[in-house]
């Protein structure tokens, strides 16, 4: 299986969270494996690890990505924003309010992927209505079912957002 | 996964001429690709990273490559959508660019979205 004996390890500079991070990390280093197991931000989670369940999900450069499908060296020079790195000043992410205020969760391990999640939708501006939230957080499973609670969370902050955006425009 | 070699050419001709050896494939997204990886359905010697070519058209500098797999011929695809971009002044929206959306069985991800 390892047919290349010995490889380098890559330099790379990734902006986490506003911190500036120089690393040297196998090509095969997921970007999800490098969060949690290099520089222990454990607050994104490892569902399926397949790309499936959207657990793992952050931004790249204000985009929402699967981390456990990206790899650390193809991300060299990105800003990342994980879980850890949405509240500010002290405060919760509207988001992060929203979901406590609508009991969004049971047991929250697709928690952080689904905020995230939200957070990068923000930018996309795909939530018009209900149903297009649903469908653009399609690719965040929820095992617990609390998708009624997701969506009321998403919807609270996003569409008045979306809103006011389109009107000034 | 399986180890590999992971390049990361700056220019397009760099980019093919690493694509034609046999045992490279191109890294975009991750998304068609990586996930094989992971259960050494794909086992690729070499990943050529083509996140980072001078693929830019005026509407988003990002769409061509974001919305291509990971297959050889999809880069030429692209580098070829670039030449028609070039002389017609639109977007590299070419209907053979996307061709491989969910090509694996997956949901729609948030890459692809």
């Amino acid at each position: 299986v390892n047919q290349i004996p010995h490889h380098p390890q890559v330099p790379i500079s990734l902006t986490i969270n506003g911190t500036l991070h120089e690393l040297k990390v196998e090509p095969w280093v997921t970007l999800l494996d490098l969060l949690r197991e290099r520089l222990s931000l454990t607050g994104t989670k490892k569902g399926c690890d397949q790309g499936q369940c959207g657990a793992c999900t952050v931004l790249v450069d204000g985009k929402r990505i699967n981390s456990c499908l990206a790899l650390a060296v193809s991300r060299d020079g990105a800003e990342i924003t994980t879980i850890e790195g949405l509240a500010g000043n002290g405060e919760l992410h509207p988001l992060q309010v929203a979901f406590i205020e609508r009991d969004a969760f049971q047991c929250g391990y697709c928690t952080p992927g689904q905020i995230c999640s939200a957070a990068g939708l923000l930018t996309e501006g795909h939530t018009h209505n209900r149903a297009e939230i649903r469908e653009h957080m399609s690719g965040n499973l929820c095992r617990c079912g609390a998708y009624t609670n997701i969506a009321d969370a998403v919807a609270d902050v996003l569409m008045p957002r979306i809103a006011a955006k389109e009107a000034a425009e | 996964m399986n180890r590999f070699e992971y390049i990361r050419p700056a220019t397009v001709a760099d980019a093919i001429a690493a694509l034609n050896e046999p045992a490279s494939r191109a890294l975009a997204g991750g998304t068609n690709l990586v996930d094989l990886m992971k259960y050494d359905v794909a086992q690729p010697p070499r990943l050529v990273d083509i996140n980072r070519l001078p693929l830019h058209s005026n509407r988003s500098k990002s769409l061509p490559v974001e919305r291509c797999a990971s297959a050889r011929w999809s880069l030429i695809a692209i580098w070829r959508g670039i030449q028609t971009f070039g002389k017609s002044g639109q977007c590299c929206r070419a209907p053979f660019l996307p061709v491989r959306r969910h090509s694996c069985g997956t949901r729609p991800q948030p890459e692809e979205i």
